[in-house]
């Protein structure tokens, strides 16, 4: 089967193609993606997949004017092809006076340090979706889940002398537990699968199944809470396209509009991206060296996404989080990290006299991007907490509420963090939090 | 100037007859040899166009080819899937042993072995009906059309932003299995839209048209875009963006509440659709997506809504971006009620499930995403069925309430219980009036209590068949396409106006 090839094929292919295209500029985005996914429900293999992915995107610049082609098929062939159909479909727009040159400053690619990734083959993940199943049966439990490895190839080259590559790994073993109406989930997201907690994943998932059991109704309202990591990850997981992204700010559709450096959060919470912290790729899709960048320092909203384009009109610098141009979605930060706290993980919880354990938040959406407000629901293991410890279980509630609100609302932030898959691409380390108010819309009923 | 649309090498693919048969059935025959009691071989080639005008310029311009195999298989009673873009016979058996591989591996962990429901061996072939091929639009023409449509949209200052599209897609599909179906298959959509932004006295509003998201598409040719009266539209849809920045929130409280189609298409995706997918139901998707409330004790007796609700799934219906003539199992396209006068009937099945709820055959909704992705219970065509309604007359037979238009944002539970969507637009309804504009308007409900609080739906002259292009589903995550039926609808005694 055809793995992720050797740096050179693609390297070497790529090169001749520059040297011989026609168009005053060209570049190439190539990205090649091998997921391996064993996935289970209701305690059964269901799936089972060896999905493969390989796109060369040519993006071209001539005479005033660029156009992109994208395809599958990657050879000398091919190449000339899309090239030639680039050139083709520049000719018929018109010359636009302010497009952005592609990039030629050299960059410096910071090296993100992946270990090596190690295999787990279809026996391996069967293996692992087996003592899930096997533990969750003892307990006359029902498990679903996945196990999954992916690898990714990244290639950013143009005529003018950009040349990055990465090379990005993620594996994850998941697992919800269900039994009596009750259900419980937990999650491993490690870089290489030899490191995935199946055992510990299994155990938490359980444990919070036959907890969640016989849950008792809330009424609406407003309850403090402590949100497990994956919780605040799922919130987190708002705020590169409500908050973070610099077209949005300069389209006018955004909540800090010249207010950029004031509170709006509370002082514990600092939210950058950093692919060194969070493992992906050291540069953006046009090449630009990505940068350590602070969005939310102390409280304080103090930065913003940026790729070439919105960087120059408001006279800063790239921060490396471009997607491949011409798009009209902007800079993505996907490398997301909050700063942990200072109080154990234990503590967090036992400091919360009345309220509510979320293990996780489903299905977030926009409510007012204006004001950062949100609507989502509990899922997956709710508890009623009494002087820290678990009282009884609770049906699932839908929480509206402003992402502003709820981070400026903190009373404790665990040391420990953990790695959430993002939405799209990406991962995110987030610590639990504790907050003194969330407010709670509607309820499920069950 | 007409552009040739890249095109791939002729081989393998372009030529059925030819070269690529026989390496299919080379797969095929790796497959069994490797001890697949079945195996089928999905060889997709995907054409895409999108170009996309922002604020007087290209906003995106990109064309698209992908190509590859993907090779399902039972063995030792698994299931394996491997996907390949390496379409030579060595890569090509390479892929079906590996498969096989996986399949055994997914022995290790069954309840019972997969079996599949009897399906008749087709050989056949089909493909969208449309009048201009939507590939043969000089692009220059696409250009102009959007160009003029911007300029109609930011002819006021509040306009910060307009933003237009058109994009067709073209997938062909050669499907054969080891049963002996081969089925060509080639779909082609077409569809465009538009959005502006304003922005002033302190907000940014949003409106767009003809329903948001990039538009609104159907399986049909470049004839939709005339069909769409965007020109038509661009002032309208742009005075009330602007009108939204000095409108009043929408109230809190329970009312009366109009829904206009393009909304009720995504009630009836979420509410109605994914619940009503049998994969969900049995617990299948219980660590992503989620389940449903609609267990199978439900079916045939199960009260989904009023006695006014009829919901019907329909793959045949012309211009359905579901609409094809066979699913990814092989099985013809169907049309059955979900919902009939109020009462549950029947879930989206594949030849996998049919069988769990007593079923002799598939319904037809097993849908992939490409050539590398395995296919999966998928919404298809889903349809409210027209009422008798007058949309004139319905604002005035409501006293007091609130109509609703265009999608803005939803969320709902993992059961398809809590469901809570804003929209773009709303409008007061006093003494069978509409009123003032309210921006920001938003509702919530539970889902059967919702349906059943239908008492009045518009007829055929205001329903249309409105587009899902963004469905995503599965790990790892697939996109599909479908269209969801509407006409304007009333529901009594909705809770409007969330807040945080």
């Amino acid at each position: 089967m055809p793995t992720v090839a050797a740096a050179t094929d693609v390297q070497t292919l790529l090169s001749r193609a520059l040297a011989d295209s026609p168009a005053e500029a060209t570049e190439f985005v190539y990205s090649e993606t091998h997921e391996d996914l064993t996935r289970f429900g209701a305690n059964t293999i269901t799936q089972n997949v060896m999905k493969s992915s390989r796109q060369l995107s040519v993006r071209v610049q001539h005479q005033g004017r660029e156009a992109r082609v994208d395809v599958s098929e990657v050879d000398g062939d091919t190449l000339t092809r899309a090239i030639k159909e680039a050139l083709a479909v520049t000719a018929v727009q018109a010359r636009d006076p302010d497009m952005l040159p592609m990039l030629s400053e050299l960059q410096h690619y910071r090296a993100v340090d992946y270990p090596d990734p190690g295999e787990m083959g279809p026996e391996e993940r069967a293996d692992a979706v087996q003592y899930a199943i096997g533990t969750c049966r003892e307990e006359r439990a029902r498990a679903s889940g996945i196990a999954s490895t992916t690898r990714t190839r990244t290639v950013v080259m143009n005529s003018f002398g950009i040349n990055a590559e990465g090379h990005e790994q993620h594996s994850e073993f998941s697992v919800t537990a269900e039994k009596d109406g009750g259900s419980g989930w937990a999650k491993s997201c490690t870089i290489r699968p030899r490191d995935l907690d199946i055992e510990g994943v299994t155990r938490r998932a359980l444990d919070k199944a036959l907890k969640d059991r016989t849950a008792r109704p809330l009424p609406p309202g407003d309850y403090p809470v402590v949100l497990e990591s994956a919780a605040v990850g799922e919130l987190m997981r708002m705020m590169p396209w409500m908050a973070f992204n610099a077209l949005d700010y300069l389209q006018g559709q955004h909540f800090a509009i010249g207010k950029l450096g004031d509170k709006f959060f509370d002082e514990r919470i600092t939210i950058k991206d950093d692919v060194w912290e969070v493992p992906g790729l050291p540069f953006d899709y046009e090449g630009v060296a990505k940068q350590p960048t602070v969005f939310v320092q102390d409280g304080r909203f103090v930065g913003l996404a940026h790729d070439r384009h919105t960087a120059r009109r408001l006279g800063v610098a790239p921060t490396g989080h471009g997607m491949p141009w011409p798009n009209t979605m902007g800079a993505w930060a996907i490398n997301l990290a909050m700063k942990a706290g200072a109080t154990p993980l234990r503590e967090v919880i036992a400091g919360l006299d009345r309220g509510l354990l979320v293990t996780q938040l489903h299905y977030l959406n926009v409510v007012d991007r204006m004001d950062l407000s949100i609507t989502g629901m509990t899922r997956n293991g709710t508890f009623w907490v009494e002087n820290g410890q678990i009282v009884h279980p609770v049906q699932n509630l839908r929480f509206t509420d402003s992402l502003m609100s709820l981070f400026s609302h903190v009373e404790a932030l665990s040391s420990e963090r953990e790695l959430e898959s993002a939405f799209w691409e990406g991962n995110i380390l987030a610590p639990t939090l504790r907050l003194s108010k969330m407010h709670f819309s509607s309820p499920a009923g069950f | 100037m007409t552009l040739p649309m890249l095109d791939v090498k002729p081989l393998p693919v372009g030529n059925w007859a030819g070269r690529t048969k026989p390496i299919v059935d080379a797969a095929l025959n790796a497959a069994q040899l490797a001890g697949a009691s079945y195996a089928d071989v999905r060889v997709v080639r995907t054409r895409r166009e999108n170009l996309v005008v922002k604020n007087g310029a290209v906003g995106e311009l990109d064309r698209s080819n992908d190509v590859g195999v993907g090779i399902r298989v039972i063995a030792g009673g698994g299931w394996g899937f491997a996907s390949t873009y390496d379409l030579t016979e060595k890569g090509m058996v390479a892929c079906a042993k590996l498969a096989v591989r996986i399949a055994r591996a997914s022995s290790r962990a069954l309840e019972e072995a997969v079996g599949l429901a009897p399906e008749k061996v087709y050989r056949d072939r089909w493909q969208t009906p449309y009048q201009i091929d939507p590939f043969s639009v000089p692009l220059e023409e696409k250009l102009a059309y959007l160009m003029e449509l911007d300029r109609l949209l930011r002819d006021r200052p509040e306009i910060a932003v307009a933003e237009s599209n058109i994009s067709c897609q073209r997938e062909r599909q050669w499907l054969a299995s080891t049963e002996g179906t081969f089925i060509d298959q080639e779909i082609t959509r077409c569809g465009g839209g538009f959005e502006v932004l304003a922005v002033g006295n302190g907000d940014a509003q949003t409106r767009s048209y003809p329903a948001s998201f990039r538009g609104h598409h159907k399986t049909m040719g470049y004839e939709i875009i005339a069909a769409l009266k965007m020109h038509e539209n661009a002032e309208r849809i742009r005075d009330e963006a602007i009108a939204l920045l000095t409108a009043e929130p929408c109230p809190a409280g329970k009312t009366d509440l109009i829904l206009t189609g393009s909304q009720l298409c995504l009630q009836i995706h979420e509410s109605v659709g994914h619940a009503n997918e049998l994969d969900r139901v049995l617990g299948l998707e219980s660590n992503y997506a989620g389940a449903s409330f609609v267990t199978t004790d439900k079916q045939g007796q199960f009260r989904y809504g009023s006695d006014l609700v009829n919901l019907v799934a329909d793959s045949t219906v012309p211009g359905g971006l579901a609409t094809l003539g066979y699913d990814d199992d092989g099985v013809p396209a169907q049309r059955f009620h979900v919902v009939q006068d109020g009462i549950h009937q029947a879930y989206f099945t594949n030849r996998e499930l049919a069988h769990t709820i007593g079923e002799e055959s598939s319904r037809g909704c097993n849908r992939a995403e490409g050539w590398n992705n395995i296919p999966i219970i998928r919404i298809p065509n889903l349809s409210l069925m027209p009422g008798t309604w007058e949309l004139e007359a319905l604002i005035a037979d409501t006293k007091h309430g609130i109509l609703m238009d265009t999608n803005r944002s939803w969320s709902i539970d993992q059961m398809r219980l809590n469901f809570q969507f804003g929209c773009e637009a709303a409008w007061e309804i006093k003494d069978g009036k509409l009123g003032k504009m309210y921006k920001n308007p938003n509702y919530q409900g539970i889902t059967p209590e919702f349906w059943g609080s239908c008492d009045a739906i518009c007829d055929n002259q205001h329903w249309d068949l409105w587009s899902v292009v963004n469905c995503g589903k599965g790990q790892p995550g697939q996109t599909a396409e479908m269209s969801h039926g509407a006409s304007p609808a009333r529901f009594r005694d909705i809770v409007c106006g969330i807040h945080a």
